[in-house]
Parts: structure tokens; sequence; C-alpha cells
């Protein structure tokens, strides 16, 4: 049973490390990157709580998780690659267009 | 009666359908020719609405004895209880002809914003459709839709054709109103929440959750309720009538609004609050009403009298038909409050009759001021040798503003004086300082701008008014004069209307006494919620 | 009673429809425009005499044009009624009226808009007709209405002065404020009796279903409806200013019928008035006041329409004195002689006037009775007449009103009978005084003005000599007996004042004598003493020239504050705090929507940490939930 604990603290941890990246990184690249470690830290408690409770429904979530980030990972990058060139930086500061 | 077809959501849908063709040709590169065609178009189809309307209520009419009555049902969201429902009867029929007649004299007056084009018969059109759609809805939902919708056309018309203060005055004619129907929305969703509980248990095969009839009958809200729910109503209606003090935002809209939208705003829209109070708020918090009507008196007596007030200080011809307004309406609140058969058929008269003069008024004043260039009645003067027929229109009109008996204004500030004496003598006495004062603005309007020597013309032309103009004000006069010469086939067939509506009002509170010395009526009320809970329960297990 | 609905209908009809065709037709062909109104009137003049020869003492025609005001329980027909007291008033109005109609043919010849004049003429008539025929107050209350309206529309008649425009609508609004007082009336009686019909009013049992403090409320609306139309205090200074219509004008509408308006609603409710003795009482006084301050302010009037306008104002405080001490019918009787004579003085001032070329100061007039020697005649005569000379027609109705003081029962003016009755005395003797006046200075001695004056033509002195033969013989009509003529509808007079002696005669034409002696002795045999005197009463006259300064004061005490609140209300309460609060509406909103602006700062990580911060909350709540 602490076993779960573990793993589940390990997921809240990444997870905190992930939102925490989100908000106060600048590069977009690492904020990509966060949110990817977010993802993983929910894939990781998926497949912790699954163990626990005896069945594959945690897992079977966890390959919906992982091809929605692979799709994701595609078109973010696609709009860091358009972001780059609009602006020639990927910094999100400089991204602010989206204001009233 | 059964006629195959549904005649009173044709008497919507024409005048709709006639608006939205309009707005093709607005967008025509042959735009002259287009308005042209769409001139034509409009009246024909206007005219066509009131025909349709008077065919309507002949045959709803029947014996001579029977009320009339015409009414038609359609769902629209069944499951939430809200129906199509339409029906005419002499209250709803006195405030749609006024519609009718309104719109016909506006679309027929010559003069128009030299930018409208099509888009002018277009907003007009579906502005006439809409407010008709508020005088014949019964369930609130309808009604709402309809409340809000008339605003549109009206604020687009000032916004793209109105005076150089055009936008402030829109948005502040739209956030006064929004507030008001905002809350009265929410008392509405709850009415209807609360009356599908109640019907439900009642086991009729179809729900009129949110019709007015329907849930009067039901007698199901509380005195707390009604207090909360009969002001949201009443704050909406009294911003649109509107009453003292909530008429801010009608000066500045009288002022910046083309003629033609003024004229219509001040006849029409102010009109739905009137009935809005009549038909609904009565019926559904009569108990309310009841402890209101004093208050009510005070606002409706206080706003004849500082209408007339300031009144007197004005020197823009709008502002004075402005305030006028106020004063004129004040009388209409007033009967209202003393909710005898008498004083409330004067203000339904009353309303209808402010519709006629006020439109008028505001058409003449319109072709005076468009043809002199200035709205200041002090740089106006001495016009009445040189436009006999426009000085002989506006001492018509101006004298039935003064309510002069034989004019139809006469006949409803007379039934409510005398009606509302028995309920309110000091406040029928307040409004009497309106009826001196109403003099003296009107006269003082009438000399300045006519009487005195003449002045150096402004404009080239000598023009009076034309042949189409002169039509349509005779008609109008016309009206004004035989409503108040042989006003008693009006007024019997408002009254029975209005008698339904008091004995609704006045039946609900007496049983409302006596249900209250029994039981309370709360027990029925949680039965909905409990039902889906279980259902809930069920369906996880 | 099938003929007299016809004829009834007919009575009011005829100037109605004659207003119409008078204006359609006379704009074409302006000088058949008087005609047709003259006819008009001389048909309803007609009808009139017919139902008055068949009407008897007591009976009555009713005749129903529409039925009104009519739905559900409420009824209040459009209906006319015509019985001895209508008779009388009919008479006078259709009568008087088509001699002046007459006249105006020959007066208003050379006026542009002459079709609508007579127009309004006829509608002027049309609109007094029913005023004396409504069956119910609202009907009444019609013509009541439509006569200030016509009055206004003629006062104002050259509107391309100012001047006379304001003159208008100072009239219509002080007759206005009197109708207030109407329809209070009509209020409190339809909410206390259940009816307005005026023979229903007339009732006892239905009277008696007035309590007394709404007794007294009515009474007293009633009698100030009377005062606007009737001129008293304090509704009576636009009177004199109507003198800027036409004279024609002056002399039907503010001498011989409008004005008596009042009278006439003060006898046809008569019921009402008596039930409060208060309210008699009150008439009384102010009947008095008005009267001694208008005779006053006549003397020193130098423009001759307004010595008649003052002078008719004071007479019609006579005629209220008879209303106060209970004698309706006496009152009536100086109604009718009073048309008579001052119909006929006006229409002989305005044969003045247009013979001096639109001259209307006395100064500038004089030694006009060469000039015009049937004009001075008939002016003449009709001075006599209204100075209460013996055989002249108000002889006898000042007379008898002087009488009515004395013999009034009301408790609240027994006591004080005796001293009205001497200052009703000392107005008599005012009134022949400052008649003589006008009489001496505009016709005898030396011509003081420009130009060279003319008779009228005989369009215009026939109905002159009409009226000065009736200001003659109408009190032989009237009085024997006295009070026969309306007893059916008024309650009959106590005592007798037709058929006294060669002595009391004499005695009762002294004030009017003296009057005249002393004015003649003044203005013609003695100018020094006279000045001598002016210079005595100096601050008299100056108060008396300045009409006492009632405009002033209402001036001061009601029309600037009237302005003042006006002025207050729009710019402090309307401008300042309703369109303030709708301003502060829209401010609000919008300072609202700049705040949840400054969130909105275009940084992803901002969105990011709120979203996080949102969602926290979201849960935590939930959470708390479960």
């Amino acid at each position: 049973m602490g076993s779960v604990v573990t793993y589940v603290g390990l997921s809240l941890v990444l997870f905190a490390i992930g939102a925490v990246g989100v908000c106060i990184r600048r590069n977009a690249i690492v904020v990509f990157m966060c949110i990817e470690m977010m993802l993983n830290a929910v894939n990781l408690a998926f497949v912790a709580f699954s163990k626990l409770q005896g069945n594959l429904d945690g897992q079977v979530a966890v390959f919906f998780v992982m091809v929605i980030a692979a799709a994701e990972s595609a078109i973010g990058l696609a709009i860091i690659i358009a972001l780059f060139r609009n602006l020639v930086s990927v910094e999100t500061t400089d991204a602010a267009q989206l204001k009233w | 009666m059964d006629i195959g077809w549904p005649p009173l959501s044709f008497v919507i849908l024409l005048p709709l359908i006639g608006g939205l063709v309009c707005l093709g040709p607005w967008f025509a590169p042959e735009r002259d020719a287009a308005s042209r065609l769409c001139r034509t178009w409009s009246l024909v189809v206007s005219s066509l609405t009131l025909a349709l309307l008077l065919a309507v209520a002949q045959g709803g009419m029947g014996a001579p004895d029977v009320l009339l009555s015409v009414s038609e049902t359609r769902a629209w969201i069944p499951s939430l209880g809200i129906y199509w429902n339409l029906t005419l009867d002499g209250l709803s029929l006195a405030f749609t002809l006024l519609t009718c007649v309104v719109s016909l004299a506006v679309l027929a007056w010559s003069a128009r914003p030299a930018q409208a084009g099509a888009g002018w018969y277009s907003l007009l059109l579906i502005g006439q459709a809409t407010v008709l759609g508020a005088f014949l809805a019964t369930d609130l939902v309808v009604f709402y839709c309809f409340f809000e919708a008339m605003l549109l056309p009206m604020l687009a018309a000032m916004a793209l054709w109105g005076g150089p203060r055009r936008f402030q005055a829109a948005l502040k004619f739209l956030l006064y109103t929004m507030v008001g129907s905002v809350m009265m929305f929410l008392a509405i969703l709850y009415i209807g929440w609360k009356g599908l509980g109640v019907l439900a248990t009642h086991g009729a095969e179809t729900i009129f959750a949110f019709d007015v009839t329907t849930l009067s009958t039901t007698k199901m809200l509380g005195p707390d309720e009604q207090l909360w729910l009969g002001l949201a109503f009443l704050i909406a209606f009294a911003v649109k009538t509107p009453i003292v003090p909530l008429h801010g935002w009608l000066p500045e809209a009288y002022r910046e609004a083309p003629h033609g939208t003024a004229a219509f705003t001040a006849a029409l829209l102010g009109k739905v609050g009137i009935y809005g109070i009549i038909r609904f708020a009565m019926p559904l918090f009569p108990g309310f009403m009841l402890e209101a009507a004093p208050h009510l008196a005070a606002l409706g007596a206080i706003g004849v009298a500082y209408g007339a007030a300031v009144a007197m200080a004005q020197r823009d011809v709008r502002s004075l038909l402005a305030y006028s307004s106020v004063s004129h309406l004040g009388f209409c609140v007033l009967g209202i409050a003393a909710a005898t058969e008498m004083a409330v058929t004067g203000a339904v008269f009353q309303a209808v009759s402010h519709g006629l003069v006020t439109a008028a008024l505001f058409l003449v004043f319109g072709a005076i001021t468009d043809r002199e260039g200035t709205r200041d009645m002090d740089s106006l003067g001495g016009l009445a040798a040189r436009i006999p027929v426009g000085a002989f229109f506006l001492m018509v009109f101006s004298i039935a503003a003064v309510a002069l008996p034989l004019t139809s204004s006469f006949v409803g500030e007379f039934l409510v004086i005398i009606g509302s004496w028995q309920a309110f003598p000091q406040w029928t006495s307040v409004a009497l300082i309106g009826v001196v004062l109403g003099a003296v603005y009107t006269l003082t309007a009438y000399l300045k701008v006519m009487f005195g020597p003449e002045r150096e013309p402004a404009t080239a032309s000598d023009a009076d008014l034309q042949g189409g103009d002169v039509l349509v004000l005779g008609a109008l006069a016309a009206l004004v004069i035989i409503l108040g010469i042989f006003p008693q086939g009006a007024l019997s067939s408002i009254s029975p209307a209005i008698e339904v509506q008091l004995a609704q009002a006045a039946g609900s509170v007496e049983d409302e006494a006596k249900a209250q010395l029994r039981a309370p009526l709360s027990a029925e009320v949680t039965v909905q919620p409990a039902r889906l809970e279980s259902a809930i329960a069920e369906s996880s297990r | 009673m099938g003929s007299g609905d016809l004829r009834l209908s007919l009575v009011v009809l005829a100037p109605a429809l004659g207003a119409l065709l008078s204006y359609v037709i006379g704009r074409r062909s302006p000088k058949l425009s008087g005609v047709i109104a003259s006819g008009a009137v001389l048909v309803s003049f007609l009808c009139s005499v017919l139902l008055w020869q068949q009407v008897g003492a007591t009976g009555s025609f009713t005749a129903t044009l529409s039925s009104w005001i009519s739905f559900g329980d409420v009824s209040l027909p459009l209906q006319l009624y015509f019985d001895k007291l209508s008779a009388v008033m009919c008479l006078v109005v259709t009568g008087v009226g088509f001699l002046i109609h007459l006249y105006s043919i020959g007066y208003m010849a050379h006026d542009e808009s002459v079709a609508r004049f007579f127009s309004y003429l006829n509608l002027f008539v049309a609109a007094m007709l029913v005023l004396v025929l409504g069956k119910s107050l609202p009907v009444i209350f019609i013509g009541w209405e439509g006569v200030g309206l016509c009055s206004y529309l003629l006062i104002g008649f050259w509107f391309a002065n100012t001047e006379y425009a304001k003159a208008g609508r100072k009239a219509f609004v002080m007759n206005r404020i009197g109708d207030v007082g109407f329809i209070v009336a009509m209020a409190v009686l339809y909410t206390q009796c259940g009816t307005l019909d005026v023979v229903e009013l007339g009732q006892g049992s239905v009277l008696s279903k007035l309590p007394a403090g709404l007794a007294f409320l009515a009474g007293l609306s009633l009698f100030v409806a009377a005062t606007g139309k009737s001129a008293q205090i304090p509704l009576f200074t636009w009177l004199p200013d109507a003198m800027a219509g036409p004279t024609p004008v002056s002399a039907l509408i503010h001498a011989a019928t409008m004005v008596t308006a009042g009278i006439y609603l003060m006898g046809r409710m008569h019921g009402i008035v008596e039930l409060d003795p208060a309210v008699p009482a009150i008439i009384m006084w102010v009947a008095l006041v008005t009267s001694a301050i208008a005779a006053l302010t006549a003397l020193a009037q130098n423009d001759i329409k307004k010595v008649l306008a003052y002078s008719t104002v004071s007479q019609l405080g006579f005629m209220f004195l008879a209303v106060g001490a209970g004698q309706y019918a006496i009152a009536l009787c100086h109604v009718v002689t009073h048309a008579f004579f001052k119909a006929c003085l006006f229409l002989s001032a305005g044969s003045v006037i247009h013979g001096c070329h639109h001259e209307q100061d006395m100064r500038r007039m004089g030694g006009l009775a060469k000039a015009m020697p049937i004009t001075a005649i008939c002016y003449g005569v009709a001075t006599l007449a209204i100075a209460g000379i013996c055989p002249f027609a108000g002889y006898y109705s000042k007379h008898a009103i002087l009488g009515a003081i004395s013999g009034t029962t009301n408790p609240l003016l027994v006591a004080a009978a005796p001293f009205i009755g001497y200052a009703a005395t000392a107005i008599a003797v005012c009134t022949a005084f400052y008649m003589a006046r006008s009489f001496i200075m505009t016709f005898l001695g030396g011509y003081r003005g420009e130009g060279h004056p003319h008779e009228a033509p005989l369009v215009m002195t026939a109905p002159v000599g009409v009226l000065a033969l009736l200001s003659v013989i109408g009190g032989f009509l009237l009085v024997h007996p006295i009070t026969s003529f309306v007893t059916g509808p008024l309650p009959a007079t106590a005592g007798e004042h037709g058929s006294e002696g060669f002595v009391s005669l004499l005695i009762g034409s002294l004030p009017g004598l003296f009057g005249i002696a002393l004015a003649a002795y003044l203005f013609l045999v003695a100018p020094r003493e006279k000045e001598l005197l002016r210079r005595i009463f100096s601050p008299v006259e100056k108060l008396c020239g300045g009409k006492f300064y009632v405009d002033e004061i209402l001036q001061v005490l009601v029309v600037t504050p009237c302005r003042k609140i006006s002025g207050i209300a729009f710019r402090a309460v309307d401008q300042r705090i309703v369109e303030g609060s709708g301003s502060a509406l829209g401010s609000v909103t919008q300072a609202v929507g700049e705040l949840t602006c400054r969130i909105t700062t275009g940084q992803v990580t901002t969105y990011v940490l709120l979203m996080f911060i949102a969602a926290a909350a979201f849960f935590s709540v939930f959470s708390q939930v479960r």
C-alpha cells in the first residue's frame, strides 16, 4: 500500500514542477516540455491507481493520454515554429497580442 | 374559432417577413429605385396587417354579447412548458390596432433620414412585428422575447440615422431597459420553474408553465415571492413606460432619434409597459399590486406634475414632447394603480390616445423643424401665416394633448381622474396640477412656434405640408376626434377585458386570504426535485 | 318629445355646421362667410324661440346625440336638455350672438382672414349652446372648454402680434385653473352621488348622499370653476387682457355670453352650491371685493375697451352677489339685461374704434356725437341702462340685486348684509360715474384726435340700435313679473321687486343719477375742481390706474415661482439626478469592464496561473460539498 502513496506522491511532485514551470518559464519550448511533464505525472497516477484497483482501466486511459500527447506535441511544435517565424523569438512574453 | 390557419401568428409574421424582404434591397446597388419600391411594399404589407387584424377581430367578435377572444396555441419547448400562446382580446386589440395605425402613419410619412433608404422600411416593419408580438403573447417567455426584440430595430435606426449624440442615447436606452428586463427574465424563470412543479401535480396533459392565464389560476406565489417577483416585473415595465424617476433614458433617446423612430418609440414602446402591468403584473401578483398601489399612484401623479413642470423649462421641441409624454403617461399609471374598472379602462384609452397624439406631434414638429433647420423654439416663430395647414394640424393635436373634450385624450383623462378619485383623491389632486401646467407648456410651444411676427424664412422654400402627409395627419386627427365623440365602441370592447383582468386579480387576493388560513402551499412545490433524485438513484444502481 | 329632439339638436348643430361651411366657402368668397355664419346663428335662434314657446314653466326637452362615454355600468351620454333656464340662456346667446354676427360683417369687412373669424365665432356659439344645454356635467364641460378654446383663438386672432397671442394664452391658462375646480367637482359628485346628470343632481335624495365636508368641497370647486370663466378674484386679470381680440369678440364672448357661464353654472347646480352655507358666503365676499376693485380700476382707465372690460368684471361681481344671496333668478335677470347693454356698449365702442381708425384711447377722442350720432345715442342709452336709471333695463336687475342682498337668509351673511348692501350701492354710484365719464370723454367736448371720424355703415349701426332698444325695454320684458321667467328650474324669488310706486322708482335710480351727475359736473362744468380732486386722490388714482397691481402680485406669487420650480425640476433634479443616475449606470458598467480588462494581460503565464487557481478553487469547493 505504501508504494501507491509513493507513486502518487511522485506524480504530484512531477505535476507541481510542471505547473510551476508552465507558469514561470518564458521559453515556449520549456513551457511545452513542462506540459509534457504534467501529462506524464497524470499517467503515472493512472498506472498507480490501476495497480491498486486491480484492473486495466487506468492503463487504457494512459494510452489515450499518450496518443493525445503525441498529437499535441506535433501541433505544439508547429505552433512554436510559426511563432518563431513571426516574432523571431520563442519567448511567451513577446507573443502578447491577445489582450484588450 | 377554427379557420384552419393560425391568424394571430400571421399578424406577427406578415410585417416580419415583409421587413426581412426589405433587407435585401438595402444592400442593392440601385438605392433610390430600391427604396421607392420598398416604400410601396412596406405600405402594402402594413395595410394588409391592419386589414388582417381587423378581420381577425371581426371574426372573433361573434355574437354581440360574447367577449372578444381569439387565441392560438402551438408547442414551442413543451418539455419546459413553453408554448407559443397568443391571445387577442379587447385589451390587446386596442394596443395592436394602435400599433398598426401608428406604423402605417410613420411608414407613409414622407420625411425620413436622408441616408436611410430601404433599411428604414425594413426596420420599421420588423419593429411593428415585434411590438405586435409583445401585445399578443400570453406566454411569459414568448412575451419576453418580443419585449427584448422590439428594442433592436429602434436602437439600430437610432444608431444609424440619429443625431450627433446618437450612440450615447442608444447605449443609455439599452442599458436602462436591460437592467429592468434582465430582472424580469430571472423572475420569469423562477415563476416558470415553480409553475412547472405546481402544474405537474394537477395532472394536466399539456403544462403551460409560463402562460399568464394558467399561472394566475394556480395562486402559487406567496406574499414574499410576490414582492420580489412583482418588483422585478414592475421595474422592467416602469423603465419602458417610463414611470418617474426611471425616465432617464427618454429625453436623450427622443432628442437623438430620427422623427419616425421617435414617433414610433414614443407612441408604441412605452405602451408595452402599460400593457404589461395590466396583462401580467396584475393577475400574477395581485397581493403585491394591491400593496404597491398607493406608491404606484403617487409615482403616477408625481409623474404627471413633474413631467409637466420640467416640460415648461424646455426649449428643444423634442425634449418638450419627451417630458410631456412622461406627464401624460403618468395618468395611465395613476389609473392602473386605482384598479377600478373605470380607471383602468380610462388608462388604456389614454394610452391609445396618447399614442396617436404623440406620434402625430412628433411628425408635425419634425416637418416644421426640418423645414426651419432648428429645433430651438426660441428661434422659431411666426409660422402660422406661412404654413397654415401645418398650423391647423399642430393646433388640433395640441388641443388633443391638452385633453379638451371631444378629443380622445379627454375621455381617457376624464375616466382616469373620476375613477381614481375614489381610491386616491390626494394623488389625483396632485395630477390635476399637471392639467394646468399641460395647458401652459403646450400653448407656450404653439405660441413660440406659430405666433408672433413673421421671421426671415430660414429656408428658401415656402412649402406647407403636402398631399400624402396631409392625408396621414388628417387620418390621425380624424381618429382622435372620432374616438373623442364616439368612444363607446372602443370602451365597451376594452372594459370587459379589463373586467376579466381585475376579476382575476381580485379572485386571487380572496383565495390567497383563504389559503393562508388553511395550509401553506409549499408542500406541492418540492415534488419535482424529489422525483429527479429518485430517478438518478435508480439509474446508478 | 320627438319634434323637440330634432330642433334641439339643430340649435347646436346649425352653428357647428356653420363654422365648417363659413370657413370652407369663405376661403373662396370671403363675403359669403359672414352671411353663412349669421344665417346659422339665426336658424339656431329661431329653433330656440320655437322650443321656448313650447317648453312651459316646468317642462323640458331632451335630445340624445350619442351615448358617448358609456360602457359597463358607466353611462355618460351626450344629451341636450332644454328647460326654462337653458331657454333664457339660449335666447340670449343666439339672439345677441346673431346681432353681433351681423355687426361683424361690417366690422371685419376689410380683414384678410374673415373666413377664419366667422368660423371661430360660429364655433363659439355652438360651444356656448352646448354649455347651456348640456344635460350632464361632462357635456357642460364640453361647452365649457369649447368656449375657452374659441376665446383663446379669438383673443389671439391677430396672432402676428405676440402680445395678443400671449393674452390669449393667459386667458386659456387662467380658465384652465378654474377648470380644475370643475373636474374636482365632477370627481367628488360622481364618487359620492354616482351620477353627473344635472337633473338628478338637483334631487334631494341624490344630494343627501354628499357628506358635509365633501358638499363644501363640491360647492367651492364649482365656484372656483365659475371664477375662472366669469372673471372673479383671483382669476379675473385675463378678461381686461382679452380685449386684444376684435371688438365684436369682446362684445359677444367677453361681455355678453361666455363670462356669464359661471353664473349659469351656479344657477344650474344651485342645489349643491347651497348645501353648505359657507359657500354662498364665500361667493358673496369674493363677488363684493371683485366688483369693488374692478369698479375702482375702471375709474382710471383711458382705453375705452378697458373701461368696458373692468365694468364687465364689476357687473359679473354684481351677478355673483345675487348668487351669494341665493337669488339665482335675479342673477340670471342681470345676465340678460347686462348682455343687452354691455353688448350695445361694446359694439358702439367698436363703431367708435372703427370710425376713429383703430384709436382706442379716449384722450384722443371727444366730440364724436356730431360725427356719429346714432352710435352716440346708443352708447348713451346703454350707459343709462348700466347706471341703473329707472325705466332702462339695468335698473330692474340691479335694484333687484340690492334687494336680494338685504333679504338674504344665509346665517353667515345676515349680520354683514347691510354693509354689503351699502358697499354694493357705492359700487353702483361708481359704475354710473365711470360710464358717464367714458361717454363724456368720447362723445362730448371737442375732437382731440387726428383724421376724420365717420359713422359706421348700416350693417353695424342696425344691430347696435336693436341692442339699444333692448336695453330700454329689456327690463319690462323680463321683469313683469321678474320671478316668473325661470321659476321652474330655479328657486322662487322672495318678495316683489317689479311693481313699485313712482317715488321708490326714483329712489332706486338715485345711485345712478348721482354718479352721472357727479361725472357731468366734474368733466363738463368744473374741470378745475376735477384737477384738484385728482391731486388729492393721486395715490388712489395711481392704485386704480395700476389695476391694484393684481397682475404684478400674481406674477410674483404664482408665475415666477412656477417658472423657478420648473427650472429647478429640470436643471437640478432631472439633468443632475435622473439623467445623472443614468450616466452613472453607464460609467459603473464601464468602470467594472475596465477593471476586469486588467486581468487580460496577453501573457500566457497569467492565463495559466488563473486557470490553475480557478481549478483549485473549483475542486476545493466541490470536495466540501461531498
